[in-house]
């Protein structure tokens, strides 16, 4: 389990972008390799062409998410209110996904924040892979070509996305501790 | 004895500074991280040595040759040769990797020493800057850099380290703030040596071990987005790498799929190398912290295997068992014998507990005195089921009320515990759940045990708040821990303790984190719901002033072991073991046990703690 979280941890997105679209897409032919079906299209034809990417992209979050909820289970487990709790009878049901995770969801949730701005980058090279016509490919294509003002654009742009997401996991963070809540 | 805090957890790793041979021995125990690594190394370095071609060398008639003597692992869609690119390639990768850690250990370090050290200005400055670089994706800074300077990919990794720079400040700068405020280093300051002096023998050891685990997890780092930007096109074209080779990969995936296995495999192997090198480095760190900090604890929790040894057996009757009585009594509520708790630690099994017997009967206070270490709290917890898993217990019999407990699975613990055994926690603030509402928290094993309506729930639960003493119970219901006092939080943990009417509360040491003045209050409450509920109630404290006050029978704990079990009167008139005997002249000098209890009687300062509880006999 702890050997799977590293290796999905560590092994970069795009690698498994490749392996997905060699052989789930390749040789098997499930869903398509390349290439993007716009939603107002086809939203089955959207599904398909969209999962492999957000598959790609996702495991590394899944295995770094994963990866902090187990460390602050861990030390949540081991508070005194945990035992005290116990001591009181109630369900270990109860204890684990009532007490427990709710004190261990902010530090996960820390790092679904930091996860986001490197899935943003991550999609730069997963777009490249999958034949899309994001964000991520229009960045490359202008740094390969020196296109400055295009790349300052996208810059601006994957900021501001960053900035938005930092306030929502904000407030959800205030929402999860009541510690931070003001008024 | 308390288990660890998680910030307590934490802040022991920031702390512990292992040494440096016992480090290296530790990480060694994770060969494959390591073997892999070195391999790596190795064939990059002697690349020229292991095979003749050239990775830039193209050759059109070995456009995607087969696997042949000539090229083992056969050429790539321009004929160049796979094996020797794969080589070199290692080389940019590890070289640009290394590049970009040492640039960001370059500025984050001394970045992160002077801001964490002497605060002020440049820590607002700095951790501002780093604030900012760190909400930008690294990959798009790295595109508009080769947008406007050109593709050469150890310019590109030396960006990143900049980029990576913040995540090394955050770290040193966290580490040094919190051995800052140790007390060896204010000394160190008051002794008057000199501030780089301070941070080189005090700080610098202590940041050493986080630093290198942040060093394997960014030379990981740098080998992806290093071959991703490659894959991309956009390293220096001249160059072999992983990245590249990817990307030739991916030109030719319907002709030559297998193309990308080996790049594929080398990025891989090397970074999940990375990332287990920085685990085990954690890891050694944790286990050697906490071993280190706490023997009796020890790095049980990472030594599941030690634990496994069977002690089940050896539960050693202390030599002055005899004393404690045998439970033939038929009034008993509780009988314990022979109980042992045995944690492993780091220089093997160590008992906490050692043949311990106790017996309460119904409507009866016993107390549980002994020094910190002597094991009270550890046997308090062994009669609730609470240690630890990897604290091994055993017990020659726990009966309580005729069910005989030790065999009993968790479920049907369950149903006693809170039910029928209660307990009353140490410190009040760190034992209500932070995130709930105390109404919450408090309602929920009245309905689980009583099984009552959410409304009935409530309305006995506020009429508890009431009866603990709580002036405004309806505003403490829909509190949350932190909005209450120390004092307040102790009335409420004793109010959920006794919520379902238990037959015995176990009480670890209620009264030593508070107040003076509350600690009398709720001394007091606890008799007084005794009384009302005549309820059998373990005492755990290492006060004798509470003793004299509140228990009908004492058993004196030394050392894991009872050494002394008696009537509180005959124990404080005729104490027969000498660490008795030792414990009460420390506490009541040569004075009359109970005339300091007298109401209105002064006393000397030396016995201020008795008259704490003593003096609420008055009012009471």
């Amino acid at each position: 389990m702890q050997l799977l979280a590293v290796l999905g941890f560590a092994v970069p997105s795009f690698l498994v972008a490749l392996v997905l679209a060699v052989v789930v897409g390749v040789h098997l032919g499930w869903l398509p390799a390349t290439g993007y079906v716009p939603l107002a299209d086809s939203a089955d034809g959207w599904l398909r062409s969209i999962t492999l990417p957000a598959l790609s992209l996702a495991v590394g979050a899944i295995a770094a998410t994963a990866q902090q909820v187990r460390g602050s289970m861990v030390d949540v487990l081991r508070a005194d209110y945990i035992r005290t709790l116990r001591s009181r009878g109630i369900s270990e049901r109860s204890l684990l996904f009532r007490h427990a995770l709710r004190n261990a969801a902010p530090a996960a949730l820390t790092v679904l924040a930091l996860q986001f701005i490197g899935l943003v980058g991550g999609a730069v090279v997963v777009e490249k892979v999958f034949g899309l016509n994001g964000i991520g490919s229009q960045a490359t294509t202008a740094g390969s070509q020196s296109d400055t003002p295009v790349v300052m654009g996208v810059v601006v742009v994957m900021v501001a996305l960053v900035v938005v997401v930092n306030i929502l996991m904000d407030l959800a963070y205030g929402w999860l501790n009541p510690k931070v809540r003001v008024g | 004895m308390t288990l660890p805090q998680p910030e307590e957890a934490a802040h022991t790793i920031a702390v512990a500074t292992p040494g440096r041979a016992g480090l290296l021995r530790r990480l060694l125990r994770s060969p494959v991280a390591v073997t892999c690594l070195v391999l790596l190394a190795l064939a990059s370095l002697f690349a020229p040595l292991l095979t003749g071609q050239d990775p830039a060398h193209t050759s059109l008639t070995d456009s995607l040759a087969p696997m042949s003597g000539q090229h083992p692992l056969g050429g790539d869609g321009v004929g160049r040769d796979v094996l020797a690119r794969l080589l070199y390639g290692g080389r940019t990768s590890l070289l640009g990797a290394l590049l970009a850690v040492a640039v960001a250990l370059a500025i984050g370090v001394p970045a992160g020493l002077v801001a964490g050290y002497y605060r002020k200005w440049f820590d607002a400055v700095s951790s501002w800057l780093s604030n900012l670089l760190m909400a930008v994706p690294a990959i798009i800074v790295l595109l508009v850099v080769m947008s406007a300077v050109g593709q050469n990919t150890y310019l590109a990794m030396a960006v990143f380290g900049v980029l990576m720079s913040p995540g090394v400040f955050r770290l040193i700068r966290a580490s040094v703030i919190s051995v800052r405020e140790e007390l060896y280093v204010d000394a160190a300051r008051v002794s008057g040596l000199t501030d780089p002096r301070i941070i080189r023998r005090h700080i610098l050891p202590v940041v050493q071990a986080p630093t290198i685990i942040q060093a394997a997890q960014m030379l990981g780092l740098g080998i992806v987005i290093q071959s991703g930007l490659e894959f991309l096109g956009l390293g220096s074209a001249s160059q072999a790498s992983w990245g590249s080779m990817l990307n030739d990969a991916f030109a030719n995936i319907y002709t030559k799929p297998v193309l990308m296995v080996w790049p594929g495999v080398a990025l891989a192997v090397t970074v999940a190398a990375f990332g287990l090198l920085g685990n085990a480095v954690r890891d050694a760190l944790a286990g050697s912290a906490v071993g280190g900090r706490r023997p009796s604890r020890g790095a049980a929790g990472r030594r599941p295997v030690a634990a496994k040894k069977a002690r089940h057996t050896t539960s050693v009757t202390s030599a002055m068992n005899g004393m404690s009585e045998t439970a033939d009594a038929d009034d008993a509520l509780l009988v314990l014998e022979d109980l042992t708790v045995t944690h492993p630690t780091a220089e093997g099994d160590k008992a906490v507990v050692d043949g311990v017997s106790l017996k309460v009967r119904r409507g009866e206070v016993l107390g549980l005195v002994g020094e910190s270490g002597s094991g009270k709290s550890q046997t308090a917890f062994a009669l609730l089921g609470l240690l630890p898993r990897e604290a091994q217990v055993s017990t020659g019999r726990l009966v309580f009320d005729g069910t005989e407990l030790g065999r009993l699975g968790r479920a049907d613990m369950n149903r006693y515990r809170g039910r029928r055994i209660a307990y009353v926690p140490q410190e009040p603030m760190s034992n209500l759940d932070p995130s709930f509402r105390i109404g919450a928290q408090l309602v929920e094993p009245v309905r689980r045990h009583l099984g009552l309506s959410a409304s009935e729930a409530r309305a006995k639960t506020l009429g508890l708040l009431e009866r603990v003493g709580i002036a405004d119970p309806k505003r403490v219901f829909n509190a949350y821990p932190h909005q209450i006092s120390g004092g307040m939080a102790q009335r409420v943990l004793i109010a959920g303790a006794v919520s379902c009417e238990p037959d015995l509360l176990i009480a670890d040491e209620p009264t030593t984190a508070l107040d003076v003045t509350v600690q009398a209050e709720v001394l007091d409450l606890v008799r007084s719901l005794q009384r009302e509920r005549n309820m059998g109630v373990i005492l755990v404290t290492h006060d004798f002033g509470v003793v004299a006050d509140i228990c009908d029978r004492v058993s004196v704990m030394q050392t894991g072991a009872v050494v002394e079990s008696a009537p509180v009167a005959q124990l404080f008139a005729a104490p027969q073991h000498p660490y008795t005997r030792m414990l009460l002249s420390s506490t009541l000098e040569d004075a009359e046990p109970r005339a300091a209890l007298s109401p209105g009687h002064t006393v000397p300062a030396s016995v201020a703690g008795i008259t704490n509880t003593g003096r609420q006999e008055g009012p009471a």
